[in-house]
């Protein structure tokens, strides 16, 4: 059978060339593989990431990963965290292969086809929702299904039943192609306006077929204003009332501006844009009802949750790596702020308290979770933690 | 899904009872969790499992599972100088849900 790859230089290869004595790996894999065992670039914690770069995206060679942090470099994309790898894996990357005379010859080879122009000439019609493609797709892994669509949550257009849907099963992971990156709230107490937002923006993609990048400022001042408040009780029903404008319109900016907390007001676009990106309804599910929830997941609608947050799981280093939570220690007291999160499925697992977990997406960038399996910026909390804690949930079903 | 790291099941000096007890109380089942567990909030794990001299010697022995290097990357991700900002306001008094 032909090797496809043949000639480059697997990750499997340089971790096994890393298992071999240091004086046999150029022998068994090669120079260059030796160089590669032998530098620091790549590093055992970067394992499971590079896993999922091979499952998710059939990335798993180091000159795929060259070429990809070069783009990065060269035109200020972010695909290496796009697809779940460690901030400083460009600079190990494209800083070792310059340091080596085969390394150099990669670069150059890759810089010798990014100066070819390829044309190419299909039209696209960004007013109609996309075709139910093979990849969007449900897939099983691991026991879970990818991107599964129940009847009752069928995108416009679709025929119940037909492609793209999957019986329910024990778990749903909405980890899908209508999922929208993960976002960064940075340094400012938004996450509310990520978790609403976050909601609004996969219902318009899975079932308006309007994939819209929306602004996380322009919730956060809207909420703040209207409200006073910083919850989602006060978030949600305003994506019904008002809508949210498009990030382009009024991006989001990291950084507190003190004392414009909200960082107001909106340029004069926002207010007369945001109509256009509402939901038509949202609905307030109970809290602590695990049940309730995986319902809403089952019919592919993500679930903004409220939680308080415990010192035992928000300063843990093995959480801040895998993005399992744990249950509060007993006696433990909350911080004084919680914190808002989204769910975007569910898996039945007798080894998580409570008899299993939801998985949950974040808005702390890629620095959450960089290391799970389910790809960095996404974990899981245990059914238990919502069962005995959860503050409150909400979803969008219109 | 199967957590990455080292079971505590598999240590020994971690009864399957109290094994159980951690999973099914604050699903924490690796020598991972253990150690940022202790790491964390060593007070109230010591309350919970009887006092600080276990605690501390179960602590030990969950770090024996683990290589300096994943000792150390743990300790980098508790150092992380990301902000880890939140921002969502507890229900009014008395109240535990909205």
């Amino acid at each position: 059978m032909i090797n496809p790859k043949q000639g480059l230089h697997s990750f499997a290869r340089i971790y096994q060339a890393k298992n071999t004595p240091p004086n046999a790996r150029a022998k068994v894999f090669g120079n260059f593989a030796a160089q590669l065992a032998d530098s620091d670039a790549v590093h055992e914690t970067d394992a499971m990431m590079l896993q999922n770069a091979q499952e998710q995206y059939s990335i798993n060679t180091i000159e795929e990963m060259a070429a990809l942090a070069r783009m990065d470099a060269r035109k200020g994309t972010a695909f290496l965290k796009n697809i779940g790898l460690a901030p400083d894996m460009q600079t190990r990357i494209l800083g070792l292969l310059d340091k080596v005379p085969e390394g150099k010859e990669i670069l150059q080879e890759i810089e010798r086809y990014e100066k070819l122009n390829y044309s190419f000439g299909c039209d696209l019609d960004f007013s109609s929702p996309p075709p139910d493609e093979n990849f969007l797709r449900p897939a099983q892994a691991g026991g879970v299904t990818f991107g599964a669509a129940p009847p009752g949550a069928v995108p416009p257009g679709s025929v119940p039943g037909g492609a793209g849907l999957a019986a329910p099963t024990a778990g749903v992971n909405l980890i899908d192609g209508y999922m929208p990156p993960i976002r960064d709230q940075a340094n400012r107490g938004t996450c509310v306006a990520f978790t609403c937002v976050a909601c609004l923006e996969y219902y318009m993609a899975r079932f308006r077929g309007q994939s819209v990048d929306l602004s996380e400022q322009f919730q956060f001042w809207n909420m703040v204003t209207s409200t006073g408040q910083r919850n989602l009780v006060s978030g949600f029903p305003l994506l019904k009332n008002s809508g949210v404008c498009r990030e382009q319109t009024w991006p989001y900016y990291g950084n507190v501006i003190p004392p414009n907390d909200d960082q107001g007001p909106p340029p004069a676009p926002a207010l007369a844009e945001a109509p256009a990106f509402r939901s038509r309804d949202v609905r307030q599910i109970s809290a602590r009802s695990v049940s309730a929830i995986q319902d809403e997941l089952r019919q592919a609608r993500l679930v903004g949750i409220g939680i308080p947050v415990y010192q035992s799981w928000f300063n843990s280093g093995i959480v801040r790596q895998r993005g399992n939570i744990t249950v509060p220690l007993p006696g433990e007291v909350p911080m004084p702020i919680g914190h808002a999160i989204t769910l975007v499925g569910f898996m039945d697992d007798p080894d998580f308290a409570g008899g299993g977990y939801f998985i949950v997406r974040n808005s702390w960038d890629h620095y959450w979770a960089t290391l799970s399996v389910l790809g960095s910026g996404y974990g899981t909390i245990p059914y238990r933690y919502i069962s005995n804690f959860n503050w409150d949930a909400w979803s969008i079903i219109a | 899904m199967q957590k990455a790291g080292h079971p505590l099941r598999e240590i020994a000096g971690f009864d399957q009872n109290l094994v159980a007890r951690l999973r099914d109380e604050l699903s924490v089942t690796t020598a991972e969790e253990f150690v940022g567990l202790w790491h964390s909030s060593p007070v109230e794990l010591s309350n919970m499992l009887g006092g600080e001299q276990r605690t501390s010697g179960l602590a030990l022995l969950a770090k024996s599972a683990l290589s300096k290097e994943e000792i150390e990357s743990l300790t980098r991700s508790e150092n992380s100088d990301y902000p880890f900002k939140t921002g969502h306001e507890a229900p009014p008094s008395g109240k535990q849900t909205f």
